[in-house]
């Protein structure tokens, strides 16, 4: 079905570059987020798929055909926007018909008392009602089809745009931040059905959000966009866990990426404020290059003082219910750390001083441009 | 220890009885003495402007309707129904009524879909937007009274423009404003000149407001372009602003009066008289003011059976909630 391929896709506002030479590959049946902060050209790139923005330079294919030339309509298919976008004056029934509608009756036979009498269109209209009615069946609103847009609330909103764009059965869902009109619970709620929706459409889907977690949880895979930049696409478990690049570690994860500057010796031997720290880089690239290094919340394991190691002072406690992240104020005045410990294990009191260890598997180092640094194999888990 | 954080949980004394405002309205609303007079005070400069200046002269024209007052005069009589007798049998009248709702019927189509059609154009130009709105409305602004006497010249049966151009490119010149059965209609085109600009200008604010999705979902629901998506999405969601435009218009056509005044005075043969030069010739010219205001009411009657058919019954089909 539609394997998208963009290629080297650029787009500038007047003067303001949004995307800079896109290339991206979709598998076919694949749910692919595209994630980033707002403004950094994820949506204009999903606008650009749908063929409402035309890119200035670069192409989108699917299915091995070009889109460049084709009407949004053309191209067979669907989108889910953050607004929703149904149609006020219409019921949902009406709303989700929209498309088949269009697509199956005639110009005659869409007129509201001709097209009743018109030939052959009773049997459309049948045929459409029956899709209509299994569409929203799966979607849980069938009790809903005879009210209007106002009538509903968020949720059922967003059910009834997801019926709209599920009921042509198209090769490609494009969705723009469908979650972010909801509320919170809300929210999760959705992000499974909208994952088991997929399952059983079997579509390719290619989703747009700022958030993070809709992306981590829901996507085969991820695509990270900083600055109209693809800077990363990969799984989910990679994306968080081997970030090829400074700014997706820091964009991705929640409490962020505890980062230290850090310099190398001739050996590719790390140390912070002449503290090693245990790590080597695979190529040394000469003393005193300045790499940054990068610590999930959860790699830290806080211990009583040691001569060995960095040493700190607790400053808060930050209880999340099974966890607790734990502030620590690095001595030497070199920042503050966070660490993520587990509620019910011992806890550091506030005040007391401690060591950070980490398993040097764990620690993700960066060059001055915030590419990713091989660590040498002694180093990795 | 805990006793003290129980009372530091009780709501502050001032708040115990300050009942929300928002109450159903069925409910009474019971609020402290002193909340209502400071309440009516507030009110009071409102509702004194409101009598004076809106209630007053309705009661007064109302009351001036059930006599046989003249303009001027020292004494007046108590003649109940009978001014409104006379109106239902008096031929000007009727031929006025009938002549106001024939200048409606025109104006009101006219300058809604020349309005709407203006406001689509110009929200379609690529530039020039702001120059063709503001010559566009133009007309609305310009004194109608002024433009009448430009109109005037222009519709000269002998060295106006109208007719200098029919002859020029070999068309039969008209009286225009002497001729019975084209005087009308003349002034329903004057109307629709004048009016249209303002109708534009609404639809324009209309048009800016309606969702660009709405338009990117009719685009990927495969809704072909032009009318199909003007149909679908630019006509209901400019419902409300169209109402408001139907109303309003149709309001101001039923108060024509300028151009009778500097054109046609009613003429010829009364084949121009309409409601409101009706009510100016009864009350200033003929001193009328009983039966003057007797016509008044009525014109009022159909001017509020206007905004009663809007709020009753077209603002619920307009707003989709």
């Amino acid at each position: 079905m539609a394997d998208i391929l963009i290629r080297g896709v650029s787009k500038a506002f007047g003067a303001t570059p949004v995307l800079k030479g896109v290339s991206l590959g979709v598998h076919d049946g694949e749910f692919i987020s595209l994630v980033g902060p707002s403004g950094c050209g994820k949506s204009t790139l999903l606008r650009i798929l749908a063929g409402l923005e035309r890119q200035d330079a670069g192409e989108v294919h699917m299915a091995g055909e070009c889109m460049d030339a084709l009407a949004p309509g053309a191209r067979d298919i669907a989108m889910v926007f953050q607004s929703y976008a149904l149609y006020p004056h219409l019921t949902v029934r009406e709303n989700i018909a929209v498309p088949l509608s269009v697509r199956r009756l005639n110009r005659w036979q869409r007129l509201p008392v001709v097209g009743g009498i018109w030939p052959g269109s009773r049997a459309i209209r049948q045929q459409i009602d029956d899709e209509v009615k299994a569409a929203a069946g799966q979607l849980d609103i069938g009790h809903l089809l005879e009210r209007k847009p106002g009538q509903l609330s968020g949720g059922q909103r967003q059910r009834t745009a997801l019926g709209r764009a599920m009921v042509r059965r198209p090769r490609a869902f494009l969705m723009d931040e469908p979650l972010s009109n909801l509320d919170a619970n809300l929210r999760v709620q959705m992000r499974s059905e909208i994952v088991a929706l997929h399952r059983a459409l079997g579509g390719t889907f290619v989703y747009v959000t700022h958030d993070q977690t809709e992306a981590l949880t829901m996507s085969t895979r991820v695509a990270v966009m900083i600055d109209g930049v693809l800077l990363q696409v990969a799984s989910p478990a990679d994306i968080y866990f081997d970030p090829s690049d400074l700014r997706v570690a820091e964009f991705i994860g929640n409490p962020r990426i505890n980062l230290l500057a850090c310099e190398t010796n001739a050996d590719g031997q790390v140390f912070h404020r002449a503290t090693s720290l245990g790590l080597a880089l695979a190529k040394p690239a000469g003393a005193g290059m300045r790499v940054t290094v990068g610590l999930r919340p959860e790699a830290i394991r806080l211990g009583p003082w040691d001569r060995s190691g960095l040493h700190g002072v607790v400053r808060t406690h930050e209880h999340l219910g099974g966890e607790v992240l734990v502030q620590v104020e690095l001595t030497a005045g070199a920042g503050k750390v966070t660490a993520r410990c587990d509620a019910l294990g011992a806890l550091p009191g506030i005040g007391s001083e401690v060591t950070m260890r980490f398993e040097p598997g764990r620690a993700l180092v960066f060059d001055g441009h915030g590419q990713r640094l091989a660590l040498a194999p002694s180093c990795r888990a | 220890m805990a006793m003290a954080s129980v009372s530091h949980w009780r709501r502050p004394a001032v708040l115990e009885h300050a009942k929300p405002l928002w109450l159903p309205a069925r409910r009474r609303l019971r609020l402290p003495r002193p909340t209502l007079a400071i309440g009516q005070v507030l009110a009071a400069p409102a509702v004194a402007l409101m009598l004076l200046l809106l209630v007053g002269p309705l009661a007064v024209v109302l009351a001036l309707s059930l006599t046989d007052y003249q303009l001027g005069a020292e004494t007046l009589a108590f003649i109940g129904l009978d001014n409104y007798v006379a109106m239902a049998g008096d031929r000007v009248f009727w031929k006025s009524l009938r002549n106001t709702a024939l200048y409606s019927l025109a104006v009101v189509p006219g300058s809604v879909g020349l309005g709407l059609a203006a406001a689509l154009l110009i929200h379609g130009a690529a530039r020039g937007q702001a120059v063709y709105r503001a010559v566009l409305f133009l007309p609305v602004m310009a004194t109608l009274i002024a433009m009448a006497l430009v109109w005037e010249f222009m519709l000269h049966p002998g060295f106006g423009l109208v007719n200098l151009s029919l002859k020029s490119v070999g068309l039969a010149p008209h009286n225009w404003l002497n001729d019975e059965s084209l005087a009308l209609w003349v002034l329903a085109v004057i109307g629709i000149w004048q009016g249209f600009g303002f109708n534009m200008v609404l639809f324009s604010a209309g048009l800016l407001g309606i969702p660009r999705p709405l338009y990117e979902a009719a685009a990927i629901d495969g809704v072909p372009a032009g009318w199909a998506r003007f149909s679908l999405v630019t006509w209901p969601m400019l419902a409300p602003v169209t109402l408001f435009v139907l109303v309003v218009t149709t309001i101001k056509s039923f108060q024509v009066f300028d151009t009778v005044q500097v054109l046609t005075k009613g003429g010829p043969n009364k084949a121009t008289e309409v409601l409101v030069y009706t009510l100016y010739a009864e009350g200033f010219e003929f001193f009328r003011s009983g039966y003057a205001s007797a016509v008044t009411v009525v014109f009022l009657a159909i001017v509020m059976l206007i905004s009663v058919v809007k709020t009753r019954w077209l603002d619920r089909r307009v707003h989709y909630t």
